[in-house]
């Protein structure tokens, strides 16, 4: 009984109590509260920042089992242990994330890592967008002819041939795109706050003890 | 003293309107009341049994963010949704795997899964699933991206807020030839994943999974707030836009106040 409220009320009673707190904080104006609620912020970012530990504890147990295991390609796993273990290192020489060891596994390695990985993305829109285009009915064809008018719209090419094709795709992100994104985003913004009042009124709690 | 902030009371006013609306739905909502579909919500089941006759895993992602700012909404929800994916997987016998991105929600997920087995009858639950790949972005992709070509699971689903890894999970999703379901709240994703994804939950949709799943009468009931919510904000759009067109800004000044 004792355990059944630590796991499932306890939390409950606490993030309604919490977040009951930070909305009246949000509006209104009290040196106190505003204090208390920034307290609770930053106790939330600790813990966060905390957790962290938890995934690297989560990774080395996996990849070690793997290496002891001889799992399929685990020399990876060992490559990935090493790699984070230089990279900690490296991290916890002072002065602490400023030394030339850790900046230089940073810019040379972690920053050209990134966007290499990012540019991938140009591949992948090609092969969905050709997917996605081909006309099979109403729908679709009106959605490829709307995507023929914007990359016309930003091609030098569009404007130069045909000038008002420049209007008319500012007509469509302006008027039609910017419309519906500006409805959905309202929609989310009701659905967040009716799950935020689910959560405040302990109804939703499937995200505390598992399937409803 | 207790005062209101300034240029707030407007939205205060319309949360206690919308919280008072939303209790009294919550009371008097009843059984067999009347929801529009949602199909990625009732793809779930399909997606992990499709999973169970091919002898492949399931892989879940609750997106990239994790509990502790404004974009805790959309994680919880992916959570809540973990949870009736699990308890598929455990009642069919498919082999789940959850892939994090932010630390955060590894308890979270190591609970939902553990109490989702559990409600099936099953102690052991597949802790070694859970991985935490990468704290940035296109790290976590890379890695995603790995552990999907590695695993080659048979359905995917990829529920929360994201960014631009989504379409390159959903296109690597179709090249192993999973089945896929993705919902996120981020609007700009939604075009990716209606045009890469088998299903796609859209917006609030994602919000509403512990209410369409559970039929819970309640959470039912709230959800008809929404849609009254929703209402309202047309009406507002609309009179505002008519009452701008002819120079009047009594709207506007109200919902500034």
């Amino acid at each position: 009984m004792k355990m059944s409220f630590l796991r499932r009320e306890g939390p409950l009673i606490f993030t309604s109590v919490v977040a009951f707190f930070l909305i009246i904080e949000y509006y209104i104006a009290n040196s106190q509260l505003t204090l208390i609620a920034t307290f609770l912020n930053r106790s939330a970012m600790i813990v966060g920042a905390f957790l962290l530990g938890f995934g690297i504890i989560n990774m080395t147990l996996i990849h070690t089992k793997n290496i002891i295991q001889r799992k399929p390609k685990w020399p990876f796993s060992l490559y990935l242990l090493i790699l984070l273990f230089v990279t900690l290192v490296a991290g916890l020489i002072p002065p602490l994330g400023s030394n030339y060891y850790y900046l230089w596994l940073f810019n040379n390695i972690y920053t050209p890592l990134d966007p290499a990985i990012f540019s991938l993305i140009a591949f992948f829109i090609i092969s969905t967008a050709f997917r996605a285009l081909k006309i099979r009915n109403l729908e679709v064809s009106l959605m490829l002819l709307f995507t023929v008018v914007v990359i016309l719209r930003n091609a030098p090419i569009g404007p130069a041939t045909f000038p008002p094709i420049g209007w008319l795709g500012d007509w469509v992100i302006i008027s039609i795109n910017t419309g519906v994104q500006r409805a959905l985003n309202l929609v989310v913004a009701l659905g967040a706050i009716a799950y935020g009042v689910r959560i405040l009124l302990g109804v939703e709690r499937g995200y505390l003890k598992g399937a409803g | 003293m207790f005062s209101l902030k300034a240029g707030v009371t407007s939205t205060f006013i319309i949360l206690i309107v919308f919280v008072i609306g939303m209790y009294i739905y919550m009371k008097i909502s009843k059984k067999g009341m009347y929801f529009r579909r949602i199909p990625g919500l009732d793809a779930l089941e399909e997606c992990v049994g499709r999973a169970v006759e091919m002898g492949r895993p399931v892989q879940y992602s609750p997106g990239q963010k994790g509990v502790t700012d404004t974009n805790a909404p959309p994680t919880l929800a992916a959570i809540t949704m973990l949870s009736y994916v699990a308890q598929i997987c455990a009642r069919k016998g498919a082999n789940i795997g959850v892939s994090i991105m932010d630390a955060q929600v590894m308890p979270l997920v190591d609970q939902s899964l553990k109490e989702a087995y559990l409600a099936e009858g099953i102690d052991q639950y597949p802790k070694d699933g859970i991985q935490w790949l990468a704290p940035t972005q296109f790290s976590f992709a890379a890695a995603m991206l790995a552990r999907l070509r590695r695993e080659k699971p048979a359905a995917i689903f990829y529920i929360g807020h994201c960014e631009a890894e989504t379409l390159m999970i959903a296109e690597t999703g179709i090249e192993i030839g999973a089945m896929q379901v993705m919902g996120t709240e981020a609007v700009a994703q939604l075009p990716f994943m209606t045009a890469a994804a088998d299903y796609t939950i859209y917006g609030d949709e994602i919000y509403a999974a512990d209410a369409y799943l559970s039929r819970n009468v309640k959470t039912m009931g709230s959800l008809r707030t929404i849609d009254l919510g929703k209402l309202f904000a047309m009406l507002v759009i609309i009179i505002g836009s008519i009452l701008s067109t002819f120079g009047i800004s009594i709207l506007t000044q109200i919902l500034k106040w």
